[in-house]
């Protein structure tokens, strides 16, 4: 037995009508709005922006200097395929030759003045707190080809303090691209300096051929061999047996500047607390 | 690019995207960094010295590691064993290495010829320096700094005052902490903090009083935030005009108008009276109140604890917030915090409450807050002051390389304490002149003067430090040099600057680890270094330069160069009393010249309880804190904290605080009142923007060092006006465009940069000094703290021109 079908209200199915009409109406609109010239701006190319409509606007709002500069790293090349991160296996088998070895040495160096210098920032920084800066580097990240290293002293907070960056966040290099014109041509002019530093502490010594070779370089700052030595680290340097983790254990003697030739004053140097 | 032939733009893209991919590929973004000089082996550089010396830049005084292979410097380290940085150093002080080899290091003596600048050499230019002189020796003038050593700035000081009978010898730490100082003598009745940076260690809220701690003092800034890592809750609370890298940690941005520094500490002194929050029993054991006096005087007069409380009812909340443009939430935050006994507040304050025309009154203020509430004398509880220069404290405050004063704590205008100097260097009674010489400004003045003018000076002597950039309204002060006849610039340095460009002859210096050194850091911390590499060229000491100018003097027939039994001045003999020539550089190093002239100025620092370690002992530790007394077992031991029982061996047993140097003779500090005053100068409809002047953490000072590290340059490559973005949208100002500012005294074209390192509040302008090319301190104000003659360059009123082409 078949219930008879309950009769609607008319008003209810006039309003029916109208709702059906609304919607097939925004639909419409929708769809005419979505074949029209995309609003979406795309992302340009950071610091090397379109001169002319560019070079006529008013200042940008708060979003659109962000929007404008924020971008890939400069020597970042985004291909998807360079996106797929493949989890660090701690028992694949790590290679690593000796050209390799150099070439992270070599590497190591361009960011730094010299051996023990902290290294500059190689990218832009748009964000100042430390906050930012440990998104990537606190336990460090690989995408593709890119390796944000993790901090070797997580006991620092205010970074910024010693690493600077070198492009310079100063609007006057994006302008002189912008425009065409050096407007500070000054800004652009490199110093020369004659300093010379040491490029590399190592190589470390071993007892035996086969024995674990030592520490060749300080380890202040540098707590973590996991930074340079890690599976996210350059290839040249990853340790071959990543699942022992008590390094110091088999590494030993650090370099010679962590002993200080200089000891205090023998006598009592500060100690008693003052008290209220 | 400008030379680039019209492109268009998609060409213009794809060049400077395949240019960019290129330099990337061959690793030239870093151009700089060391490369190894052929095959993949790269050098492994082997038997490399290291030794201790304090970092070349700022106050802080942070000790590094230098290593140093075949006569030169090729690293530097954090000293792990130093108590200021506990190993870890800023960007300036892990490149401080290069400062000594940039390209253009002055290498030979320079006399300018019709208007060229040429070689001559250093018996000439002694000789020259020493006929001007003794042509006209009142007419004469020295210009230091807080980077004279402190041997440096004693030979300076000793020739002056002790040689020539003049005072016109005035650092460039005038311009830096001369309110602090008079903060420190007219609150306490001696200079300099009774504390330490402990302080940091131990602090439960860090008030910062104008101070953008984080970029000025990045190692003790980092002391401090590193402790809520360790899960300790430090609250920092941010006194500021604009917002700097230092109110992104913050806890608390109050952004107040300039010069309301005054009023809001008045106002925590007023509510801590209407809360009857404030230490009765600290106050009453340890304190009198002070008002400023009928016009306002640097003593001041005695008042009533009713007449403080009368003086600063004034300062409500309600009226407070109206002059600092404060919340009065924020201004009751901030009376809670010093009402509250149980937290330990320590204030910090530097260039902010320094440079200010009424900055002898807002230290005063500063310290009248925290003994009026009681947060004084515990560990990380108390008020402290930054300096700026390695050795503002231990060369000018101590050696008093300032137009007033005499080594340790002594005045020329004090009859006794002339008779002391006078005993001590063996002087003719009467040799010292009781009148004090020119400060910094009016010796300028003076300098940039016709010389038929009184007082004019003709011939000024630089040491150390770069006027031709750093003194305000330069235009006044300084470049007015060129059209005067007559005047005679001699500018010691090791790199040309704006100052070099009118001097009329140049030496050059050896620096830092080229040569022996002693500085006294922010925290009375006297640090010792060696000379570890030779200078470059003919480059000298700086000491050597001036004892070299007071032999030829003696030879010429001064009479001030010899003592009152006719013995030169900086007389050095052997073991065998044999005379060593120091005078003679061949001569200079056969002894420790830095050591002897250390223990001769060791003589005074014992008047006012501001004992130095013995050299020997100095040499051995990194740094100690005076007073450094020897303990009955031979040993010496440095002070924490002052006039503090239990660490200060000069207290009296039983008094637990003693102010034993007490402006009332009663062991008591002053609490002070002092009023609000408005600047000098404010915006108007003319003029109508603040513009504040200062520092960023890549650069020292006027850069003139650090502008020649390329990691450091890069990093800042030049300086700009920092404008807020609603100005900016209302003058059509873009990011990196180029404006004119204006003030009654100069102009500048600069860029702008809106929400870079920092963001100024609308109506305020912000533009470092670092940068040669922009001169800002054409535009400053030479307007002064009438009893520190400390300029104020944080406010004058300007305006922005759109439309530079």
């Amino acid at each position: 037995m078949i219930a008879p079908a309950p009769q609607r209200p008319v008003h209810v199915a006039r309003s029916m009508t109208i709702l059906g009409a609304i919607a097939i109406g925004m639909g419409l609109v929708g769809f005419l709005i979505g074949i029209a010239e995309p609003v979406v701006p795309t992302r340009s190319v950071p610091r090397v922006a379109a001169p002319t409509a560019e070079s006529t606007r008013l200042v940008p709002s708060y979003r659109e200097i962000h929007s404008g500069v924020v971008g890939p790293n400069q020597s970042w090349t985004s291909t998807l395929a360079s996106l797929k991160q493949t989890r660090p296996n701690l028992f694949a088998p790590v290679v690593r030759t000796p050209a390799m070895k150099d070439a992270a040495l070599r590497d190591r160096l361009r960011t730094r003045a010299f051996d023990g210098a902290p290294p500059v920032i190689p990218h832009r920084v748009e964000q100042q707190s430390a906050q930012s800066c440990l998104t990537c580097h606190r336990e460090g990240m690989q995408l593709g080809h890119q390796i944000a290293t993790k901090i070797s002293h997580p006991h620092y907070a205010n970074c910024l303090g010693c690493h600077v960056e070198q492009a310079g966040s100063l609007p006057i290099a994006s302008q002189v691209a912008t425009t065409g014109q050096p407007r500070m041509p000054v800004a652009t002019e490199e110093p020369t300096n004659h300093f010379s530093g040491i490029l590399r502490a190592g190589p470390g010594t071993r007892a035996s051929p086969g024995a674990p070779p030592t520490i060749p370089h300080t380890i202040h700052l540098r707590g973590d061999c996991l930074s340079c030595h890690g599976l996210v680290a350059r290839p040249g340097l990853r340790t071959t047996h990543p699942w022992l983790t008590n390094c110091v254990q088999c590494h030993a003697s650090p370099a010679e500047s962590d002993r200080i030739p200089f000891r205090p004053v023998a006598v009592t140097a500060t100690a008693v607390q003052p008290t209220p | 690019m400008a030379d680039v032939p019209s492109t268009d733009r998609r060409v213009f893209l794809k060049t400077s995207a395949l240019a960019a991919a290129t330099a990337l590929a061959q690793g030239s973004l870093f151009a700089d960094a060391p490369q190894p000089p052929g095959g993949l082996e790269l050098p492994v550089i082997p038997d490399v010295t290291w030794n201790k010396a304090p970092c070349r830049f700022c106050g802080t005084g942070c000790h590094v590691m230098v290593g140093v292979k075949n006569d030169r410097v090729v690293a530097v380290t954090g000293d792990r064993e130093a108590d200021v940085n506990k190993g870890l150093l800023c960007v300036k002080g892990y490149h401080v290495g290069m400062v000594l080899y940039g390209e253009d290091r002055l290498r030979t003596p320079l006399l300018r010829k019709d208007g060229q600048l040429v070689p001559i050499s250093w018996d000439e230019a002694i000789g020259i320096i020493a006929e001007k002189i003794n042509a006209a020796p009142q007419k004469f003038a020295f210009y230091g700094s807080g980077q004279w050593t402190i041997p440096e700035g004693y030979a300076a000081n000793k020739f002056m005052k002790g040689g020539l009978s003049n005072n016109h010898i005035d650092p460039n730490a005038r311009l830096c902490m001369a309110s602090a100082v008079t903060g420190y003598i007219s609150t306490y009745g001696v200079d300099e903090p009774y504390n330490c940076y402990d302080d940091l260690d131990h602090c439960d809220a860090l008030v910062l009083w104008g101070n953008n701690f984080s970029e000025m003092h990045p190692v003790l800034f980092s002391r401090v935030v590193d402790r809520r890592l360790r899960g300790q809750k430090v609250e920092l609370i941010d006194l500021t005009t604009r917002h700097t890298r230092t109110s992104q940690q913050a806890d608390h941005v109050l952004l107040m108008q300039p010069q309301s520094d005054l009023a809001i500490a008045n106002c925590i002194s007023h509510q801590l009276i209407e809360r009857n929050a404030w230490d009765r029993a600290f106050v009453e054991k340890h304190c009198n109140f002070r008002g400023p006096g009928t016009p306002q005087t640097l003593k001041g007069e005695a008042i009533t604890f009713e007449q403080f409380k009368q003086s600063v009812a004034e300062y409500t909340i309600a009226k407070t917030a109206q002059i600092s443009g404060l919340s009065e939430p924020q201004l009751t935050m901030l009376g809670d915090l010093f009402a509250d006994k149980t937290r330990k507040i320590t204030s910090l304050w530097c260039m902010g409450v320094n440079q200010h025309t009424q900055g002898t009154a807002i230290n005063n203020l500063i310290h009248a807050i925290h003994l009026f509430s009681g947060h004084f004398g515990k560990l990380g509880d108390g008020p402290q002051s930054l300096t700026g220069q390695p050795s503002a404290c231990g060369t000018v405050r101590e050696v008093g390389t300032l137009a007033h004063a005499l080594p340790g704590d002594l005045r020329v205008d004090d009859e006794k304490g002339r008779h002391t100097a006078e005993e001590i260097w063996k002087l003719p009674e009467g040799r010292i002149n009781p009148k004090p010489g020119h400060h910094t400004v009016l010796m300028w003045e003076k300098f940039c003067s016709p010389s038929d003018a009184e007082g004019a000076l003709d011939t000024l002597w630089v040491q150390v430090t770069n006027p031709g950039q750093s003194l305000p309204n330069l235009h006044k002060l300084f470049d007015k040099k060129a059209e005067l006849p007559g005047k005679f610039l001699i500018v010691s340095d090791v790199y040309p600057t704006a100052t070099t460009a009118l001097a009329d002859l140049v030496l050059p210096s050896a620096m830092w680890v080229e040569k022996n050194g002693i500085f006294g850091n922010s925290e009375r911390r006297t640090q010792q270094w060696f000379r570890m590499v030779t200078p470059p060229g003919e480059a000298r000491d700086d000491c050597w330069q001036t004892i070299a100018v007071a032999h030829k003097l003696m030879e010429m027939g001064h009479a001030g160069m010899q003592d009152r039994d006719g013995v030169f001045l900086f007389h050095q003999a052997d073991a065998a009393g044999q005379e060593i020539p120091v005078w003679d550089w061949s001569h200079y190093y056969d002894t420790n010249v830095d050591e002897r002239l250390y223990e001769e100025y060791r003589q005074f620092t014992t008047i006012k309880h501001k004992d130095l370690a013995p050299y020997s002992v100095l040499a051995e530790a990194r740094g100690l804190r005076w007073p450094v007394v020897q303990q009955p077992d031979g040993s010496w031991k440095e002070t924490t904290y002052r006039f503090i029982e239990g660490t200060d061996p000069y207290v009296t047993p039983g008094k637990g605080i003693q102010f034993y140097h007490s402006v009332t003779q009663d062991d008591r500090a002053l609490i002070w009142f002092r009023p609000y005053v408005a600047p000098p100068e404010m915006p108007d409809a003319e003029y109508p923007f603040w513009l504040d002047t200062g520092r960023v953490l890549e650069h020292w000072h006027t850069g003139s060092m650090t502008m020649r590290i390329p990691p450091l340059r890069r990093a800042m490559p030049s300086s700009y006006v920092e404008i807020n973005i609603d100005d900016a949208k209302r003058l059509g100002i873009r990011n990196g465009e180029q404006v004119k500012l204006q003030t009654r005294r100069g102009e500048l074209t600069i860029a702008a940069w809106i929400d870079g390192r920092g963001s100024c509040p609308p109506g305020h302008l912000f533009v470092p000094f670092f940068d040669e090319r922009k001169l800002i301190n054409r535009l400053t104000l030479e307007a002064h703290c009438p009893f520190s003659k400390e300029p104020d360059y944080k406010k004058c009123a300007a305006r922005v021109v759109k439309g530079v082409s």
